[in-house]
């Protein structure tokens, strides 16, 4: 054992600490001034609105024609309707097909954890 | 018989070109199952494609889904026997997806909880027990309801491709397809099977257009109502006529099955489960509306035309599926749909077509049996082991149930030879869960005070739905209200059996007790008035032998002490034996009665016993 001061080991200055960077909390996203319900409301009233026109318009139709004439009508419109949807499928489908590929590679990659159960 | 369909079926375009591009097809969707396998490690990937399905994507697979070869099949069968009246169901179908879609009624608040299963909500909200007794009253409902599936898909292959369908065609052909839908299914999972929905959409949606076309081509735009409207009058067109076979009861369990198909049926809402985001799952639904009708109204089109296909320009076929001799058996009338298709449809379109088909079949059998076999493993295998499998395990565990429950279908389509119609056969054994289900779902996702003891009697009353099953009616026939004990038959006379004559009874003193329990109670049942002639007439009378020997058949007149039947199916009644009588409740009623029944002993149970946390409910 010796009497003399240990010599420090670094002689460099001691390290100060740099101030804690005080990131400002983030803000709550606006709060919405019409409730989300009401617009389910409206979505829900103008749901109603157009099946009771189309209602009103299939009970003058039956008035003419009989259930003969509903049911032609019936089936061009909504072959017509398949038809356009059925395009719009096959094009949005296919990009839908390649961003799902997509996202699973990034998870497979990032090996994210399973939630789902 | 048999060899007049045998004949019937051979008749058709089908060539080898159409047998290359059907096996193109197969190839193409075993290798898609194959190329997704890395991404079906983990559970929410096999079971949820990863929560990544975007709207379109779930459009088509939602489609892929439900137009399934069994619907068009059935479909089919309600056109030929209904004609243009049975597109009351399809419009209704549509109708209802639309109003889900738009107001998200269910699904939405289903997904926000983010469960995998139906059942895994039954936890969150009401408790382990009722998560596994629903688990097991959905697995029950529906593999009773999908048991059907394998052997209509494979009549339907056998009938527009021309194999023999007296020899072993349709055994080899469940087989095969089910060898192949289990094969991409157990690899894949979900993501597989969205996929695949999506290739399957495409051949199935321009398929169905074109068949539709050239179906409305072979036998003419006028002839076709013309037809229609000459051999089944005011009844092939209005639902609610007199005459009809649908009737204001059956438009209403329609408008029930609807909200059913969208927003209980576990298939569909595994795909509402498995979107990206609750606005895709809305959208989903909107556009969907028009897949639930058309992949209704399409083949309901293709079962009328094949009606006046056969009417009009094929007697053979008139003679095999409406034979002018009572004595003669029809053949099963779900064959006239592919065998029509298969006399109009040229050779190379026949192939697409079938392939459609195929992709129909195949897209329905994957997502139920990847459905049925995940509500085993995580509703009722994971909860009964505590939750402590782990998901390799689990994975393992639903692949081994995929394949036993494909085996299954294979024994239940082979083996089972009830006479029910497709159509009242599915929606009476679904009804075993989803009429309960309706309760839980709806209660628990709207009303705080639902409780886990109203939720576990809704479920168990919801068992009161096999009572529509015919085979189950004619078991517990004698206890149905209204029906007739069994009496003695005196003498025998050709198709006529006499027994002990029923008199008039006298008048009951009027009571309030009556009028407001004993009558309610009644009203859903028919009350026979044997004593009036044709009192009888369209009930079922049920003769035993002194044997024990027993047979059902339908009472075509009757009078006090008598009744006559067109001819007996098993043997001839003699003196001594016994009959019984009981008018067969329809599944529609039966359906109805259940739901109402349910939803009772819900809020019965829920008012009386309630939950002393009412977790999540509070929140919403």
């Amino acid at each position: 054992m010796s009497d003399e001061p240990i010599p420090p080991t670094d002689l460099a200055p001691p390290p100060v600490m740099p101030p804690p960077v005080v990131t400002p909390a983030p803000l709550p996203p606006p709060k919405s001034v019409t409730p989300a319900w009401v617009f389910t409301l409206l979505k829900t009233v103008l749901a109603v609105l157009v099946i009771t026109l189309v209602t009103a318009g299939m009970i003058l139709l039956h008035r003419e024609t009989g259930w003969e004439g509903i049911w032609k009508v019936t089936l061009i419109g909504t072959c017509g309707l398949f038809a356009i949807l059925s395009v719009l499928v096959i094009v949005g489908g296919a990009l839908d097909v390649r961003k799902l590929l997509r996202r699973l590679r990034e998870r497979e990659a990032s090996g994210e954890a399973d939630s789902g159960d | 018989m048999e060899s007049a369909l045998t004949n019937a079926t051979s008749q058709t375009n089908f060539t080898t070109i159409d047998w290359l591009i059907v096996v193109v097809y197969l190839l193409l969707s075993v290798g898609i199952a194959f190329f997704v396998k890395r991404y079906a490690g983990n559970m929410t990937n096999f079971v949820s494609a990863g929560r990544a399905v975007g709207t379109w994507l779930g459009v088509a697979t939602l489609t892929g889904t439900e137009m399934g070869l069994i619907t068009v099949m059935y479909s089919a069968q309600k056109g030929f026997t209904a004609g243009f009246a049975a597109f009351h169901i399809g419009v209704i179908a549509g109708v209802v997806a639309l109003i889900i879609g738009l107001t998200g009624f269910i699904v939405v608040r289903l997904r926000e909880h983010k469960v995998l299963t139906i059942p895994e909500y039954y936890e969150k909200r009401y408790g382990r027990r009722t998560r596994i007794l629903g688990g097991i009253m959905l697995a029950f409902g529906g593999l009773l309801n999908m048991g059907l599936f394998l052997k209509v898909g494979a009549m339907f292959i056998v009938g527009i491709t021309g194999m023999d369908p007296d020899g072993n065609a349709l055994k080899v052909v469940m087989v095969v397809l089910l060898a192949l839908v289990l094969v991409y299914t157990v690899i894949g999972g979900m993501i597989s099977v969205v996929i695949t929905d999506y290739i399957q959409f495409v051949i199935l949606s321009i398929g169905l257009l074109v068949a539709g076309w050239l179906a409305i081509e072979s036998v003419g735009w006028d002839n076709l109502f013309e037809t229609v409207r000459t051999h089944k009058g005011e009844a092939g067109f209005n639902p609610v006529a007199a005459d009809s076979s649908f009737g204001f009861e059956y438009v209403a369990w329609m408008f029930f099955l609807g909200i059913v198909n969208c927003a209980l049926w576990p298939t569909a809402v595994a795909r509402a489960l498995a979107m990206e985001s609750t606005a895709s799952l809305k959208q989903q639904y909107t556009w969907s509306s028009i897949s639930f009708a058309i992949r209704m109204i399409i083949p309901n089109l293709l079962g009328v035309c094949a009606f006046v296909f056969v009417i009009t320009k094929a007697p053979d076929l008139q003679q095999l599926f409406s034979p002018a001799d009572a004595d003669v058996e029809a053949v099963n009338n779900l064959y006239a749909m592919p065998i029509f298709l298969g006399r109009i449809l040229p050779a190379g379109l026949i192939g697409l077509i079938t392939a459609a088909m195929i992709a129909a079949f195949m897209s329905t059998h994957d997502s139920y049996l990847l459905c049925w076999s995940t509500v085993i493993t995580q509703d009722i295998i994971a909860p009964l082991f505590k939750e402590r499998l782990d998901n390799p395990t689990r994975i393992k565990i639903t692949r081994i149930l995929i394949v036993l429950i494909g085996l299954y279908i294979l024994y239940w389509g082979l083996f089972y030879t009830g006479e029910e119609d497709i159509w009242d056969y599915m929606a009476v054994t679904g009804a075993i869960y989803f009429t309960g289900a309706f309760s839980l779902l709806f209660g628990g996702l709207y009303w705080h005070r639902a409780s886990s003891t109203g939720a576990v009697l809704a479920l168990l009353v919801g068992v009161t739905a096999v009572f529509g099953l015919g085979p189950v009616q004619d078991y517990v026939h004698t206890y149905i209200p209204g029906s007739i004990a069994e009496r003695n038959i005196t003498t025998t006379d050709d198709e006529t059996i006499e027994f002990e004559e029923f008199n008039e009874p006298d008048e009951i003193a009027e009571s309030s007790y009556r009028d407001m329990v004993v009558d309610l109670v009644k009203t859903p049942f028919e009350q026979a008035k044997p004593w009036n002639r044709n009192g009888l007439e369209g009930w079922t009378a049920v003769v035993r032998s002194q044997t024990g020997q027993e047979q059902k058949v339908e009472v075509a007149s009757s009078w006090a002490g008598e009744a006559t039947a067109n001819a007996w199916p098993s043997f001839e009644p003699k003196a001594g034996d016994t009959v019984s009588f009981y008018k067969p409740l329809s599944g529609a009623r039966v359906g109805l009665m259940t739901i109402g029944f349910t939803l009772f002993v819900f809020i019965l149970g829920s008012l009386i016993v309630p939950d002393r946390k009412q977790k999540e409910a509070a929140n919403e």
